[in-house]
């Protein structure tokens, strides 16, 4: 495949990704429901537990937790899990492997590989070794999961004028709304640019020709940006822009807030509990 | 190099947010100054530029594609508060939206891809442009600037990745986070760097440049107060300062530098005999600090911290006394 067809498939799959995260955010399903600024605080509380705890169960148990919320936010089950487990094990997968053997992480032997005395040779899953992958592998899963949560369930408008709610910089966070809005200003600008492209095109090109290609692109993006960026400026300027921008936002805390994040707190109690003793 | 939650120690994450919030809050100031009521639509405007660029696959020798961060391109036509800013506003994208890159480990991406290459990135750029007006060196420059930045933030990236199981261990002794030292860490990072995503950002900060160098040149903001080297002595020192931090990584590589033998390591190396011209000059000088080591600091790695800021200080105090000596101005 052409770079020119794998930067045009980044580039469609990157608004597919947020149109069909949209569709999901307007379900009307459990977390839906929810103020997002109590998600965002219960999925603050739960990442902290997840990255704190020292215990391979508490993540696993919070992650069967997800897998209920998911459920019963109408969230595909096959969909939420496979989004996370089909690319971690090429990433975190490829990384947590070698850690597993007694080379890299010592201890009592599992299962023994290659053992050869006369000239030291000796390869072993070690339990530590296991024990340690499991760790970085569930601790990077159950993170992700919980990401996937919060955004599948917020349209991304709702989730930053909750931060905005939550005294985040406010100066950041328009910036984040303006930036979001106008990626895919600029996606479809790329996409017509490399289609159009690709459309006259007839032989090959060369490496050298393919990356001068990407960075004329880039380049007339540069020009293209600053112009789009003043034209803006205008507008907000005509539209009465004076320095300062107000977020409005609708949120109101219900019954179900309050029971979400006494919830969130005693289920990591509960669990913390639990497993303290394993 | 987007580090996912989890391969962190939370204590890591809170240090390296911490650690980002003075550069951003200089860095925004430094764009209200300059950008006025604008800062907000140009900043929102190039940061998804800038997220675009991230999405690029730049075409590699040898067929293969590799992603560029672009900060360093941003820093040089923008300046680098701003391309700081763009990273930044991009990488936040990234991490809420698109699962790029955690959410803990935010301030740590923040500050090896968006504080550190620009300021590296936009101070070699200056440094290395400055010797010549011909816009071919300055393209060139600006490459080598992408690649030096981009191998910078991966550096840190592997020592704040290799320094996990250091610290934090399980009462059983497994590692609990990443589960890899330095010494794995640095070389599996920076093989990856130093060939296909260096390259990428070389050509994308190089060829990018050229591009608009012959289309748009009013594009890169014109700095005038920039183009004098005395506004990088402090951003020099903060580099220098930095690299004395890293001095201690010497520690975990296993035996002597290639050549720079002891009397009793040459014997241990099976030469078989002591070159005599060694024999008759290794007595004559018995350094202070042998081997960076302060016995009353009792501790090898503050030792080496020392060793560096002490050589840092001779090394400056040496020049200085030579210009003053020698009346030399500094233009």
């Amino acid at each position: 495949m052409s770079f020119i067809e794998k930067n045009l498939e980044n580039i469609t799959g990157a608004i597919q990704n947020s149109v069909f995260s949209e569709t999901i955010a307007k379900k009307d399903g459990f977390l839906q429901r929810l103020d997002p600024r109590t998600k965002i605080v219960c999925f603050i509380l739960f990442l902290l537990a997840v990255n704190l705890s020292v215990n391979l169960y508490f993540i696993i148990s919070v992650y069967i937790f997800l897998l209920i919320f998911a459920g019963i936010s109408k969230i595909s089950l096959k969909f939420f899990i496979t989004r996370v487990w089909l690319f971690l094990p090429f990433f975190t997968g490829i990384i947590a492997l070698p850690a597993i053997f007694n080379f890299f992480t010592p201890g009592k032997p599992l299962l023994t590989l290659i053992n050869n005395p006369q000239q030291h040779f000796f390869i072993a899953v070690t339990q530590n070794g296991l024990l340690t992958a499991l760790f970085l592998l569930t601790r990077v899963a159950t993170s992700v999961s919980l990401g996937i949560l919060l955004v599948l369930t917020t349209p991304w408008i709702r989730l930053l004028k909750a931060l905005d709610r939550l005294h985040a910089p406010q100066i950041l966070i328009i910036m984040t709304m303006m930036t979001y809005r106008y990626i895919f200003v600029l996606l479809e600008t790329v996409n017509s640019m490399f289609l159009a492209r690709k459309s006259r095109m007839v032989g090959r090109f060369t490496q050298w020709e393919n990356r001068h290609l990407v960075s004329s692109a880039l380049g007339t993006l540069f020009g293209k940006t600053q112009v789009l960026s003043e034209e803006i400026y205008q507008a907000m300027l005509s539209r009465g822009y004076r320095n300062k921008i107000y977020i409005l936002s609708d949120f109101s805390l219900t019954i179900l807030d309050f029971w979400s994040i006494v919830a969130t707190t005693a289920i990591i109690f509960g669990l913390f509990l639990i497993w303290r003793t394993q | 190099m987007h580090i996912p939650d989890g391969y962190l120690s939370p204590t890591t994450s809170f240090t390296l947010y911490t650690v980002c919030t003075p550069f951003l809050m200089k860095a925004s100031r430094e764009a209200k100054k300059k950008l006025d009521s604008k800062t907000i639509p140009l900043i929102s405007l190039f940061s998804a530029l800038s997220f675009l660029i991230m999405m690029f696959n730049v075409p590699l020798p040898g067929g293969t594609t590799g992603h560029a961060v672009g900060t360093v391109i941003s820093s040089i036509i923008l300046g680098p508060w701003i391309g700081m800013l763009t990273t930044t506003v991009a990488l936040i994208i990234q991490a809420l939206f698109f699962g790029d890159g955690g959410i803990l480990t935010l301030g740590a991406n923040i500050f090896n891809m968006a504080i550190v290459m620009a300021l590296a990135g936009y101070a070699i750029f200056r440094f290395l442009a400055g010797w010549k007006k011909e816009t071919g060196w300055k393209i060139v420059s600006a490459a080598v600037a992408g690649y030096i930045a981009i191998n910078l933030a991966a550096l840190l990236a592997a020592v704040e990745l290799g320094i996990q199981p250091i610290i934090f261990r399980s009462i059983t002794g497994q590692p609990l986070y990443f589960p890899y030292g330095l010494t794995v860490s640095i070389p599996a990072m920076m093989l990856g760097h130093l060939t296909l995503a260096g390259l990428a950002e070389a050509f994308v900060t190089g060829l990018t440049l050229s591009w608009i160098y012959r289309t748009n040149p009013s594009l890169i903001t014109p700095d005038k107060k920039v183009a004098k080297s005395g506004r990088f002595f402090p951003l020099a020192i903060v580099i220098i300062f930095l690299l004395i931090l890293l001095t201690p990584l010497g520690l975990l590589t296993p035996g002597t530098a290639w050549g720079e033998w002891s009397r009793q390591q040459l014997s241990e190396l099976g030469l078989g005999y002591i070159p005599a011209g060694f024999d008759r000059w290794t007595g004559l000088w018995s350094a202070p600090f042998s081997g960076y080591n302060f016995s009353v600091l009792g501790n090898s790695f503050l030792g080496y911290l020392f060793s560096g800021f002490l050589g840092v200080f001779i090394v400056v105090s040496v020049v200085y006394l030579l210009f003053k000596v020698f009346k030399l101005k500094n233009k």
